[in-house]
């Protein structure tokens, strides 16, 4: 009996603590992206980078803001990444990042 | 040579926009890419100071008195470059208010910020202009 | 002399020297970082009742006005006792911009912290 009720306790822990499925990092919008960028640097969760690498090819401008922005608080790093250059520009920067991203 | 970069500063890098939230913790890094941007479009020192410097004070005076200091509302950030200068327009949806110019303060005790009178020597043009759901001010720096 | 512990990264040194409290201010300050680094100042003042605070800012490559605004209200509280406040190695930028508040004369400015126990 004790045993059980071991479980059940365990049980409902682990249904509680499970990360809720939602919107978020890896939101295609950008008012959800954005704040969940921003929760992730304050929570500095390394977690983060490969979406936040993965964003600096964003269509939209303030996503690659917060994007690296993002990037240079959680690694120090930013590879020369400006985010208001055009794609072209951008290319050798984010094939930077790619190349960080394998490495770690 | 390995970690230079080139730039060509094209068309299409003579202009960007993007969106901010209110929020404090983002200033510095608008700034300094508007810095760079300057920079990047030959502006030289003290001149790229003086924009990273205006801008900030009008983010931050957006913040205080457009928001009343709410940290999650939006500010657009405009900025063009032409052979002749830079515009800088900031975009918000705030309480609509034109900050009053007082005659340039003698009592640097007061508080509140550098004071439209200081933003606008650093300026060659500064003006707000109402929206009917906030205000737009647009900067200009010449060269 | 007393060196003073100090949690945050704005403030990474302070020690207190007779009647004064040098203090080393770390970052850059803004209106994001000033809320902080005023709570670090006036509590160390408050708690070593210095007269004299000498703040080295060789390690501060930008302020802006809100960061301004906690030195002058640290100054305001000094001045009531007669105290000062003395900055030291002034970067270029910040440098400029107390020239162009009008503050570089209501601050004591000196290159270092021996230049500034002459002021």
């Amino acid at each position: 009996m004790k045993h059980a009720s071991g479980l059940v306790i365990l049980l409902v822990l682990a249904s509680g603590c499970a990360r809720p499925t939602g919107r978020g990092l890896a939101d295609d919008d950008a008012s959800f992206k954005i704040p969940a960028i921003k929760s992730a640097v304050a929570a500095k969760d390394d977690k983060a980078i490969p979406q936040l690498v993965e964003d600096l090819e964003s269509d939209d401008s303030a996503v690659r803001f917060y994007a690296i922005e993002g990037l240079r608080r959680l690694t120090g790093e930013t590879f020369d990444y400006l985010f208001y250059d055009d794609e072209a520009d951008r290319r050798g920067p984010v094939e930077k990042w790619k190349e960080w991203l394998s490495e770690q | 040579m390995e970690g230079m970069v080139e730039r060509t500063v094209t068309d299409s890098q003579a202009h960007f926009r993007t969106r901010l939230t209110s929020d404090p913790a983002e200033i510095a890094a608008i700034r300094k890419a508007v810095e760079a941007f300057a920079s990047a479009h030959g502006h030289g020192e003290p001149a790229v100071a003086e924009i990273g410097l205006v801008l900030n004070e009008a983010i931050a005076n957006i913040i205080r008195h457009a928001y009343d200091g709410r940290e999650d509302q939006p500010i657009e950030v405009d900025v063009k470059a032409d052979p002749r200068g830079m515009q800088i327009e900031l975009r918000d949806w705030g309480k609509g208010v034109v900050p009053v110019i007082k005659a340039e303060k003698t009592d640097p005790f007061v508080p509140g910020g550098l004071g439209l009178p200081c933003m606008k020597k650093m300026m060659t043009s500064l003006e707000f202009v109402r929206q009917p759901d906030g205000m737009l001010l647009k900067m200009y720096r010449a060269k | 002399m007393s060196e003073l512990r100090t949690t945050s990264d704005l403030v990474p040194t302070a020690r207190h020297e007779g009647d004064a409290l040098f203090i080393t201010v770390r970052g850059e300050i803004d209106l994001h970082s000033s809320p902080d680094l005023r709570t670090d100042l006036l509590g160390l003042l408050q708690k070593t009742g210095a007269q004299r605070l000498i703040l080295n800012l060789e390690g501060v490559p930008y302020m802006d006005s809100s960061a301004i605004a906690v030195l002058v209200e640290a100054l305001q509280k000094l001045r009531k006792t007669g105290g000062k406040v003395i900055l030291t190695n002034l970067q270029p930028r910040v440098k400029g911009l107390l020239e162009i508040a009008r503050l570089n004369s209501i601050f004591g400015i000196a290159t270092d912290e021996a230049d500034a126990l002459t002021k």
